[in-house]
């Protein structure tokens, strides 16, 4: 039976937040066990063809190998009476045309299958020569300490948001969201770094283990009332520096503010040489970010070094 | 006199964008501007239309072209060649990746689709998009600022007669226990049916044992339709699963008055009529937002979940049907939606964005 619930107005964020919150604890518990949602998974995937599924790189190529044998003997039942007689004759008398065809597709599909196989070692190894995850970790937890230093300013900024909500990126254990939910602002955060949006989560602030750029490209356009970009933007390769930028630009609101946390490049390799060295991206001039936002219609942008020298604010509005 | 004819591959009943299309045509006569519906195929007796090809503009008269465009069509080839200026009215294009893997065919059709939608962009004088998602993807594939005005959606068009069998049948198992689910939406990849099948296994074992779930739609996919069949057996849960397929209007009506939640998991929607239908049947709504135009069609009308793993789902359909707060608000909120989209607020929008289209010229 349905409970009655005291409140005659409902919050549906604030619904939407406490089934998150349901779930989290229910997963933890073990009331909501994950092996359960995985087999799901796994039983449908049974039945999907290759490329339906978002399934791992290696299953669908192995799935796609066994699949490029065509088979040649097609289903001869049928209700009727003599059918499958009928099936049968016309199965025989075209078996010597399907076979020669059948073999070349086969023949053609499994050598692509076997190629693709192929490219996809070489990306494996490709991906292996790679600094490991921890390097970049390493100077991501440099760059959340500096991120503190812009806490007023960044308050101020944001202090005229009234719709919609403030997303920080890499934040960390989410002391800038602590800062800006403290102000009045409706603000959550998001990190690669699960243990420490879980112990900032903890605390009662909205803090998500999501990577920036998948997290920006599942928002819908204009949904945000402003965004603060720091750490990731810094050890992101070009690409992926550009279109967080451009994802910037999709997910604002009309006039919404930004502010950008950057690192002087001059002084980079200063945080600490190794890591920084190996990271694969390295932080963009504070004139090529104002550039960028100016090229995707941002407005107001100010550039403003921090007292040590090392490091930029860069402020724009949508 | 102006013009302004509106064209459309597929004019048929039952069909959100043909409706629109008839709403519109009634608006832009009501606007005082000469208006005609040309069509590619047509199946609806009562309001006919004409044939694309019989399409042939009034000497002196300033005439434009306003193409509602949705899928592959030889009317693109024939657009491409007029002199008028061209509106573009886009409804969206399901996404190659999500129906090929299922049809083949389908998707063939659907990546002309998407070569003849790139063509019209260029030949487009003034760009319209039923939701903002669709003009956002329509400026970053080169049309011109695109505008924005939904789908003319009466519900008067979906007010359903009740099949009096289907409805004892599906009461008397309700007075037995268990909530029921419902989805509205054709049998294709991209609505990820079994994305909800996955989800109410889900609920079913953790708060409702007796629940049942009604996925009613035509087929769009032979074999998606076998896989979810074959989904449902290995799952066991034929009993309480009932893959209907495509409804007459009573049955229809009858599942939506049974129904106590309208889940839907669907990818990809350039605006989602059906889930206007369900808010107007007086069904509280929970949607996975998804890269689709879900969450502005649903507003705050409905619960918008950002991830649609089988336990968010379910334990949002359990908090939904168990806490009557939240069950009137979101009934009274879809309520407040539809009134927001209705037909007399929409044909606001197109008057605003029809006269804006006339100054551009």
């Amino acid at each position: 039976m349905a409970q009655q619930t005291p409140q005659s107005e409902i919050n549906l964020q604030k619904v939407l937040l406490e089934i998150d919150e349901e779930v989290r604890a229910k997963r933890a518990s073990g009331e909501l066990p994950a092996d359960v949602e995985k087999e799901l998974d796994q039983v449908f995937a049974r039945f999907a063809p290759p490329g339906a599924l978002d399934s791992d790189f290696d299953a669908l190529v192995n799935r796609a190998e066994r699949q490029s044998y065509i088979d040649l003997l097609a289903p001869n039942e049928s209700a009727r009476p003599g059918v499958p007689h009928i099936k049968r004759v016309v199965q025989k008398t075209v078996r010597w045309y399907l076979r020669y065809v059948v073999d070349q597709f086969s023949l053609f599909a499994s050598s692509i299958s076997r190629a693709v196989k192929m490219l996809g070692e070489r990306v494996d190894n490709l991906e292996a020569s790679q600094p490991p995850g921890e390097i970049a970790e390493v100077v991501l937890t440099a760059l959340r300490r500096r991120s503190l230093v812009w806490e007023k300013r960044i308050q101020s900024h944001f202090a005229s948001v009234k719709k919609g909500r403030v997303l920080v990126t890499t934040c960390g254990t989410g002391e800038l969201v602590r800062t800006l939910v403290d102000s009045g602002v409706d603000a959550y955060g998001i990190d690669n770094a699960s243990e420490l949006v879980a112990s900032g989560g903890a605390h009662g602030l909205d803090l998500r283990a999501n990577g920036e750029i998948e997290h920006l490209d599942a928002l819908n356009a204009g949904v945000l009332g402003g965004l603060v970009m720091s750490g990731f933007i810094d050890i992101a390769m070009p690409r992926q520096q550009v279109e967080m930028v451009n994802l910037a630009a999709l997910v604002l609101s009309e006039g919404a503010p930004l502010a950008m946390m950057t690192t002087d490049p001059l002084r980079w390799e200063m945080l600490d040489a190794v890591p920084t060295d190996l990271v694969s991206g390295k932080p963009l001039k504070p004139s090529s970010w104002s550039y960028l936002l100016n090229e995707r219609g941002f407005k107001d942008i100010s550039i403003t070094p921090n007292d040590d020298g090392d490091g930029y604010l860069i402020l724009a509005k949508r | 006199m102006v013009a302004i004819h509106q064209f459309v591959q597929s004019f048929v009943r039952h069909d959100a964008v043909s409706n629109h299309v008839r709403h519109q045509r009634d608006l832009l006569r009501e606007m005082g501007f000469e208006s005609e519906i040309f069509w590619g195929e047509q199946r609806v007796d009562r309001d006919p239309g004409k044939y694309f090809r019989e399409f042939a503009p009034v000497p002196g008269d300033k005439t434009w072209m306003m193409y509602h465009l949705s899928t592959a069509t030889p009317l693109t080839e024939f657009l491409l060649g007029c002199k008028e200026p061209l509106a573009t009215v886009f409804h969206n294009i399901t996404p190659v990746e999500m129906i090929a893997p299922w049809e083949p065919i389908v998707g063939n059709d659907l990546n002309n689709a998407r070569l003849q939608y790139l063509e019209i962009a260029k030949r487009t004088d003034f760009a319209i998009g039923v939701s903002q998602y669709n003009a956002n993807e329509m400026m970053r594939d080169g049309f011109p600022k695109a505008s924005v005005a939904n789908v003319l959606f009466d519900v008067d068009d979906y007010s359903k007669c009740i099949d009096v069998k289907l409805d004892e049948k599906l009461r008397t198992k309700k007075e037995k226990r268990g909530s029921d689910w419902l989805f509205v939406g054709r049998i294709a990849g991209n609505k990820c049916q079994h994305d909800i099948i996955k989800a109410f296994a889900f609920y079913k074992r953790s708060f409702d044992p007796n629940a049942r779930l009604h996925l009613v739609g035509g087929l769009s996919s032979h074999r998606y339709w076998t896989a979810l069949h074959d989904y449902v057996s290995a799952l066991n849960l034929t009993e309480s699963v009932n893959l209907a397929g495509g409804v007459s209007d009573g049955e229809l009506g009858a599942y939506y008055k049974n129904a106590d939640v309208f889940v839907s998991m669907s990818e990809h929607e350039g605006f989602g009529v059906p889930l206007l239908e369900a808010m107007h049947n007086g069904l509280p709504v929970v949607a996975f937002g998804g890269a689709s135009a879900v969450p502005e069609t649903v507003g705050n009308g409905g619960l918008v979940l950002g991830d649609k793993s089988p336990a968010t789902v379910a334990v949002a359909v359990n908090r939904v049907l168990s806490d009557n707060a939240v069950n009137k608000a979101l009934v009274e909120a879809g309520h407040q939606r539809v009134e927001e989209l209705s037909l007399a607020h929409v044909k606001d929008q197109w008057r605003k964005v029809i006269n804006s289209m006339i100054e551009s010229a």
